[in-house]
Order: C-alpha cells, then sequence, then structure tokens
C-alpha cells in the first residue's frame, strides 16, 4: 500500500492501526489472505490454523512469518476452535499478545462430501462441529472480550451461498446455521457497538477446486476469477470503523463479485450484484457497499 | 403419496411427528381428519408434558428420544413413515453471551440432530421402499430476525436439510418443503391454514420450496441467495389452497 493510500485510508476509517483481529483457519486460502490484508491495514492479527504440512510446518507460522516480512506483527494460534475452551483460548492467546480485541473473522471450516441418503453420524457430527461448533465458540468468547472492552468490535462469519440450497447436507446445514447465529448474534451484540456481518465466499481454495462448469452458481454471471485473497478487501472494509453501521448482513465476494444479498426470509428487500471491471480495493468497497445496502451516505467519513 | 395428493387424503399412510405438537397447530388434527394414522415423537418429559395439552387421543405417541442416527433409524424402522413432520426450533431461549456449552450441545441434538436423523432414516425408509413420501419441516419466520441464537440456527439449518432433502431426492417420489411459520401476525385462523397447508404438500407435487404460513397469507419465498426470481403472497380467500398454490409454482413456465 502507498504512503498516499494509507493516509486516504486513516481519512476514511479504513486502517485499523492499533486493532488486534483474530482469524481462525487463517493458514491458507481465504483466511490467509484475509490476514495478510488485515496486517497491511495496520491491524496486529492472531493467526489460527490447525493446519501442518508433511514436513510438520504450522501454517500458521508461515503466515505469520508472511505478515512479519510485510513490517506487520502477528502470532500463530493452533487452538482447536470447535470447543468453547478453544475459543476462549484464542481469545485468550490475543489478549495475552496484543492486550486485546477488537476482530474476529471465522474461517476455520472442514467439508464431507454427503449426501442426506449417505452421510453419517460421524461426518455429521465433525462438520457441524467444526463450523457452527466453532462459530459459536469463537463469536461467544470474543464478543464477551469485546463487550467487557466497551468499545465495540467487527465480527465477520463465513458461511456460503450453498447453506440454504446446497445437497451436502452437514455442510450446507451448518453453513445455513451460521446464517442465522450471524442474524443473532448481530441483533444481541449491536447495543455493545459490535457488528456481525455473514460473507459467503466463492474461492479456489484447499477445500473447493471450483471448476469453471461450476462457477455460474445461484443465478448469478459467470465467476471471473478465484483467487482467495481477492475476497479479502470486502473483510477489511466491514472490519474498518467506516463500517459502523453494516450489520446483520449477508455479503458475498468472489473475484471481482460483490453481492449483497436479500435477507433469506424478507418479502421486501431485493439483493443487489455489483461487478467491477477488475479486483475491489477496500476504498471502492467502502463507498460502494453502504449504497448496495440503502445506507444513505454517511458525514462520518463512511465512503471515500 | 396418497390416492389423490390434490384432495389431501392420506388413508392407509403414517405420519410421524417429531416434537411439540403445540407449536404447529392444526397439523395433526389436519392429518388426522385427511385419514392418516399419525404418531407423535417426544423426546423427553418436558416435551410429553408439553404436549399433554393438544394431543389428540387418536394419535399414537411414541416416547423414545432420538439422539443419534442409529435411534433414528430404529425409530423409523418401527413406524414406517409416509409423511415426516419435523416442527423445528422451540422459542429463544439463552442469549449468546449468556449461553454455556452443555445446553448448546443439548439444544443442538434436540432440535437439529433429531431432525436430521429422522430426515436421514426416512428418506432411506422410503427410497428402499420404492414408495412416494413427504417431509414437512418447519422455520420459524423471524429465523433471520429474532435475537437467540439458537431459534436462528435450528430455524436456518431447517431450510437447508429440506434443500439437501429436496435436491436428494429429486428422482424419487419423495418430497420435502419447509412452512415459514409467522406467529407475530394477527387475525384470520393460524390452525386451520397450516392444517391444510400441510395437508397439501403432504400429497402434492411441490419440492424444495420455503412456503409462508400466517394466520391470513400464505406465500413461496424466492430461493434465499439466488440472485433471479421473486417472493410471492396472497391473501387467503375462501378458495381451495392447491389451486391458489400451484399457479404461483408455475410463473415462468411454459403452459403448454
Amino acid at each position: 500500500m502507498s504512503a498516499a493510500a494509507s493516509m486516504h485510508d486513516t481519512a476514511t476509517g479504513l486502517r485499523l492501526d492499533g486493532q488486534v483481529a483474530i482469524v481462525t483457519g487463517a493458514g491458507r486460502g481465504l483466511g490467509r489472505g484475509i490476514a495478510l490484508e488485515l496486517a497491511a491495514r495496520g491491524a496486529r492479527v492472531v493467526v489460527n490454523d490447525l493446519f501442518r504440512d508433511e514436513q510438520g510446518t504450522a501454517a500458521a507460522e508461515a503466515v505469520c512469518g508472511e505478515i512479519a516480512a510485510a513490517g506487520g506483527e502477528a502470532v500463530p494460534s493452533e487452538h482447536d476452535i470447535s470447543t468453547f475452551a478453544g475459543g476462549e483460548a484464542v481469545v485468550g492467546a490475543a489478549t495475552e499478545a496484543f492486550g486485546r480485541v477488537d476482530l474476529l473473522v471465522t474461517c476455520a471450516g472442514n467439508y464431507r462430501n454427503a449426501t442426506i441418503l449417505d452421510v453419517e453420524e460421524e461426518e455429521w457430527d465433525q462438520v457441524t462441529s467444526v463450523h457452527l461448533g466453532g462459530h459459536v465458540a469463537c463469536v461467544r468468547a470474543a464478543a464477551a472480550r469485546m463487550k467487557e472492552q466497551g468499545d465495540g468490535g467487527r465480527i465477520v462469519t463465513v458461511s456460503s451461498r450453498g447453506g440454504l440450497f446446497g445437497t451436502q447436507v452437514a455442510y450446507s446445514g451448518a453453513k445455513a446455521a451460521i446464517m442465522g447465529l450471524s442474524s443473532a448474534a448481530a441483533a444481541e451484540l449491536a447495543a455493545y457497538g459490535i457488528t456481525v456481518n455473514c460473507l459467503l465466499p466463492s474461492a479456489a481454495t484447499q477445500l473447493f477446486s471450483i471448476p469453471a462448469s461450476a462457477r455460474r452458481f445461484g443465478g448469478m454471471p459467470e465467476t471471473l476469477r478465484m483467487e482467495p485473497e481477492l475476497v479479502a478487501p470486502l473483510v477489511a472494509y466491514l472490519c474498518s470503523p467506516a463500517a459502523h453501521r453494516v450489520t446483520g448482513r449477508f455479503l458475498y465476494a468472489a473475484g471481482s463479485d460483490v453481492c449483497s444479498y436479500a435477507d433469506p426470509l424478507d418479502f421486501s428487500v431485493g439483493t443487489t450484484f455489483a461487478r467491477h471491471a477488475r479486483a475491489w480495493t477496500v476504498e471502492e468497497l467502502a463507498d460502494h457497499v453502504p449504497r448496495m445496502l440503502g445506507l444513505a451516505p454517511s458525514s462520518s467519513g463512511e465512503g471515500a | 403419496m396418497s390416492g389423490d395428493g390434490t384432495t389431501g387424503e392420506l388413508h392407509g399412510r403414517t405420519a410421524l411427528v417429531a416434537g411439540d405438537v403445540g407449536r404447529i397447530p392444526g397439523v395433526v388434527p389436519g392429518l388426522l381428519e385427511a385419514g392418516a394414522e399419525v404418531h407423535v415423537q417426544l423426546q423427553d418429559d418436558a416435551e410429553y408434558a408439553a404436549v399433554q395439552a393438544v394431543s389428540d387421543p387418536r394419535c399414537r405417541v411414541v416416547r423414545t428420544p432420538v439422539r443419534t442416527f442409529a435411534e433414528g433409524t430404529d425409530l423409523v424402522a418401527g413406524v414406517r413413515p409416509d409423511l415426516l413432520v419435523l416442527p423445528g426450533p422451540v422459542p429463544a431461549r439463552a442469549a449468546l453471551l449468556a449461553g454455556d456449552e452443555d445446553g448448546f450441545a443439548a439444544q443442538l441434538t434436540h432440535e437439529l440432530k433429531r431432525s436430521v436423523a429422522l430426515a436421514r432414516a426416512t428418506a432411506r425408509h422410503l427410497v428402499a421402499a420404492g414408495r412416494p413420501g413427504a417431509v414437512v419441516t418447519f422455520a420459524p419466520a423471524d429465523t433471520f430476525t429474532a435475537a437467540g441464537p439458537m431459534k436462528s440456527v435450528v430455524g436456518a439449518a431447517m431450510l437447508s436439510l429440506t434443500s439437501a432433502l429436496a435436491a436428494s431426492l429429486a428422482d424419487s417420489a419423495v418430497r420435502a418443503n419447509c412452512v415459514v411459520l409467522d406467529r407475530s401476525a394477527t387475525g384470520g385462523d393460524l390452525a386451520l391454514n397450516l392444517g391444510g397447508l400441510v395437508r397439501y404438500l403432504a400429497g402434492g407435487e411441490l419440492t424444495g420450496r420455503f412456503l409462508y404460513c400466517g394466520p391470513r397469507d400464505v406465500g413461496i419465498f424466492a430461493m434465499p441467495m439466488l440472485v433471479e426470481g421473486a417472493h410471492v403472497r396472497l391473501r387467503l380467500g375462501e378458495g381451495d389452497l392447491a389451486a391458489l398454490i400451484e399457479p404461483l409454482t408455475n410463473i415462468g413456465r411454459d403452459a403448454s
């Protein structure tokens, strides 16, 4: 990021200096890209991931190395976030390293290819535990800490477009449940200045390769680019001070596309899709997303 | 699944309703009046107590908890249902910040794993037998607006379960739909509408849809997360429910 861009971000509430972020599942894929983006914008990051490669190298350590090499600050965490104790432990790691928690992005997940006819109980338990249990554990623990700090916070949960109409009963069910959790959390935590938004991303990652034939999903135009790091600018915007009015929303990001989804069971609100000629920047999203969501322009620096 | 699906006749058919039938007024009476044999599965003493006030003596009460897939399979093997009704989440309990892990796990099993176990077992039973059938799930209309995480979590998961059932069973004669129940609307007769709607879904061809039901209105939601399509909603009158709903599901199709 250039010095001029950094000054512009400060003026428009898009910098994250002094803030502490937890990103689960940040060793690879979407989570890695998001951790790098948040760190580049000034956040100190807890990089949480259980994965180790064949040589035994922790993915979380590697991403922390990348952040440090770029001049940022990060600490690794290999806590299993699928239990309440794990959620509290990763929040504890953040407070121990950096003294507080301001941002939480929950990317950790797994996948089992199983329909209602062939899913086994163990598969359902594993997927539900990591996705739904992990979200509940981390959101609860981080929100409690944010409430205690008394100055708000940002939570971005990660669901899937296939949540409400997918065929993989365990994965889709857990992702739909995360949408419900996000709505309820947004309602409950608004009183404490904590926003909760639900991301429904699409990218080629270790979980999904997404062949070109599957990129026309949900009635959208074919997704043109699938690099996971292209999802990160929208998350950085949602984590920023500028996004203080955006909460309880379902937002899609993939390549150069963003979409604000209608509330799934609301007869009155529409879905808005937007494609950029190139990858979105955080600054452009800060200008565009509030308009997609029908929010009036803010005088407090929301939008560029 | 019936002799004549459009009239809601269910003679000779067996329905399994899992949970507190008091939360879905009109459904059990409607099924009984249509001629179905109705089994009501109850998970625990609290659910049994809740059902006492509203249970119909013609129902067969099954006090067998379903906490695992194996227990769901065993129950379905005994009842052999043609229709499975899953009433959806109980009203909101603890707030997110006040919740504890044991309570979360217990409610997840009670509300969601039980539904998945029974849906899986029923789907397998019907497909293996080559029989037509139906699964009707329920989600609250305020699933994405209410506070209280478990109500929203389970409501959204029931929508997803419905879609997964419908997609996986598309080549069979088993249908799956979710009734999005609005308890906040007033006027009209919720029990009458809901009973009629579930009878219709039990015997109809509609599948994979989320249907709004309030005391005065029914509607069909656009598929969430799709960019195309639209919601439709209509005010109920004196007409036949099937005659009102079926044209709405055919919007945009070639009339020929």
